[in-house]
């Protein structure tokens, strides 16, 4: 198992440069110069010169990639047009937010799993199933944009509930920006009616993600129960008349290491979907970071949040392959 | 599913095609020249209501329809040819040939690689690369799908090959050629094809998604998640319907596409005898050890 572990472990760096050289060659195909681009339409050519001197595209193709490389593993993505900032800096003030709110969703995503699951396993026929195979079916196909703005004007609008989509905290509310994530600056700074109110904020876009994310979980793990359960370990247990809550502990414990692999996935897609949902409710993290970036064609800015994003991908998916790994007794040695 | 979703499905997608191709004789106004009437909630004249500038929500709403059922359309068979020839270089053996092997590994690494991106994401980068309109928009909707294709076609090989059809066409002295080009892709291509429907469907959902964020189809052209975007700031004091009606739309719209394609699926996996994890390929999600074990 821990040779199968470190192996995994491995391939991490390997994936992490593939995700840097496909964003470098990327940039490569932009049409036009970028040196221009930076220079402006007033400069002359000997500033568009140096400018191009500066960035090394008088260079070799490899000798760039490799400058590029060397910065990015130092961290160093260049400067951003739109904030003046090092696009570092930048990406690491707003990443807690985003991390929150993909955290706390999956937290509600596992809850949410666990109890339909439970449900369907205790009625494998009727009502639960058809629920989860129509609910599965239209969170597939709606998208979470969408439900974040129904959600606004359903339960915003009409009965009060939540907050405003404007960010992590009403206009009116201030709290010293220390972590990044307004609920837990509230909490350090000991000011109860801003944490309050950023529960509230954090309310809705929780529920979006949630509702989307919990519908591919969920259809996942009530197939591998249904499998589960016809399977002849199960067979055997139930001809030992085990009672029905043991045989749901029996088949969840057996879908733990699927489970965990979803839940992979889907932390991937909940960073995906935060994109979307920051936008909707203005929250100023990761997300909204990288699309201002793309509106404002500020090259630095994207290539560093999808070399971040790519390689929290790639983390995530290397964490739930080594917890797979821990959870499936058949991996053991 | 049962029949009677999937005849609704089949009467709902029909009459949306009708709608598409008829659009600018069945509306009742000019989806490009707003009205008097400004953010008037819905009611007989304006059954969908009118946004801001009087546009007739309902008007733009069905003229989006064939904006981006075009884009879904021009993607998924774009991404459809790209995602055959990848998928035939990554899983076919070609007689053992060597180079031709190697090659198959590192275009299944770069599949690998791309769909380790989320789309969104993956899709924000391409725009920003291509610059924005609708051309960039088909190639970074089609890009994203290219893995999907390619990774069931390589399946298909890989079982078509294990399955022996390439032993058989061999050892009559088919040619390598013929052999794939005749009897293994015709032969493996099913689940390939089943999933364009399924795509078509995500093809429009990421269409509006990049448009929602300001990045895909520049207004005025209607579309659905320029649309969406365009009511979003009047949401939140109770003017929901200039959001809310294009989204049920293309909701409506992606939920036939998939419909057609888990029937289209079912006939497949009925005639064939086997099933086959779309949905695995579909999601990025692997239901079983495979990513492990491939290790191992």
């Amino acid at each position: 198992m821990s040779r199968l572990i470190l192996r995994r472990l491995a391939v991490l760096p390997l994936q992490v440069l593939g995700v840097v050289t496909i964003v470098f060659f990327l940039s490569r195909l932009m049409p036009g110069d970028p040196a221009f681009r930076l220079a402006g339409s007033q400069a002359t050519a000997e500033q568009v010169a140096a400018i191009r001197h500066d960035l090394g595209l008088d260079q070799p193709i490899w000798t760039q990639y490799w400058r590029f490389l060397t910065h990015a593993v130092q961290g160093d993505f260049g400067k951003s047009v739109q904030t003046g900032n090092s696009v570092t800096t930048d990406l690491l003030q707003r990443a807690p937010a985003t991390l929150a709110l993909i955290l706390l969703s999956l937290v509600v995503i596992i809850v949410l799993t666990l109890g339909l699951v439970g449900w369907f396993l205790a009625r494998p026929r009727g009502v639960a199933r058809r629920t989860i195979g129509g609910y599965g079916f239209l969170a597939g196909a709606v998208p979470d944009f969408w439900i974040g703005l129904a959600l606004i004007s359903l339960l915003y609008a009409q009965f009060g509930l939540g907050a405003a989509p404007s960010g992590q905290l009403d206009a009116r509310m201030f709290v010293d920006n220390v972590t990044g994530v307004a609920f837990i600056d509230a909490m350090l700074a000991g000011e109860g009616e801003a944490a309050g109110n950023a529960v509230l904020h954090l309310l809705l876009p929780v529920l979006t993600l949630a509702i989307v994310y919990t519908a591919p979980v969920v259809r996942i793990m009530s197939a591998v129960s249904t499998q589960t359960m016809q399977s002849d370990f199960m067979r055997f247990a139930n001809s030992w008349g085990i009672k029905s809550w043991r045989r749901i502990a029996y088949v969840l414990h057996h879908g733990a290491p699927t489970l965990i692999t979803a839940l992979a996935s889907t932390v991937v897609f909940l960073l995906g979907g935060a994109v979307l949902v920051e936008t909707v409710f203005s929250w100023g993290g990761l997300g909204q970071y990288g699309v201002a970036a793309v509106t404002q064609s500020d090259y630095a800015a994207v290539q560093g949040f999808v070399i971040v994003a790519g390689t929290f991908t790639a983390v995530v998916y290397a964490l739930g392959d080594v917890l797979h790994t821990v959870f499936d007794p058949k991996l053991r040695d | 599913m049962n029949k009677v979703g999937r005849r609704l499905a089949v009467l709902v997608g029909g009459l949306s095609l009708i709608l598409a191709v008829a659009g600018p004789w069945i509306t009742p106004y000019d989806p490009e020249r707003p009205t008097a009437d400004v953010l008037i909630s819905p009611s007989i004249s304006h059954p969908m209501g009118t946004d801001a500038s009087g546009l007739d929500v309902f008007s733009v709403t069905v003229a989006a329809y064939r904006t981006d059922l075009l884009i879904a359309l021009a993607a998924v068979a774009l991404s459809l040819v790209v995602g055959i020839v990848l998928g035939v270089l990554a899983g076919y053996s070609f007689g053992g040939s060597r180079p031709l092997g190697i090659l198959g590994k590192a275009v299944d690494r770069l599949l690998d690689l791309v769909q380790s991106i989320p789309v969104v994401i993956l899709g924000l980068a391409l725009v920003a690369t291509f610059g924005r309109g609708m051309p960039s928009v088909i190639a970074a909707v089609a890009f994203v799908n290219v893995p999907v294709f390619a990774r069931l076609l390589r399946a298909s090989l890989k079982s078509a090959e294990r399955g022996g059809l390439v032993q058989a066409c061999r050892s009559v002295g088919l040619s390598e050629r013929a052999t794939l080009l005749r009897h293994v892709l015709p032969n493996s291509l099913d689940s390939t094809l089943a999933n364009a429907s399924v795509a078509l469907g995500g093809a429009i959902l990421l269409t509006a998604a990049l448009s929602f964020l300001g990045a895909g189809v520049r207004p005025p052209t209607p579309e659905w998640g320029a649309l969406i975007s365009g009511g979003a700031n009047y949401v939140p004091t109770g003017q929901w319907w200039i959001s809310v009606f294009p989204g049920l739309v293309l909701s409506l719209t992606v939920v036939c596409f998939a419909l057609a394609g888990e029937s289209v699926r079912d006939r497949l996996s009925a005639a064939s005898g086997r099933k086959r994890s779309v949905d695995a390929a579909q999601t990025g999600i692997d239901i079983d050890t495979d990513t492990v074990m491939r290790l191992a």
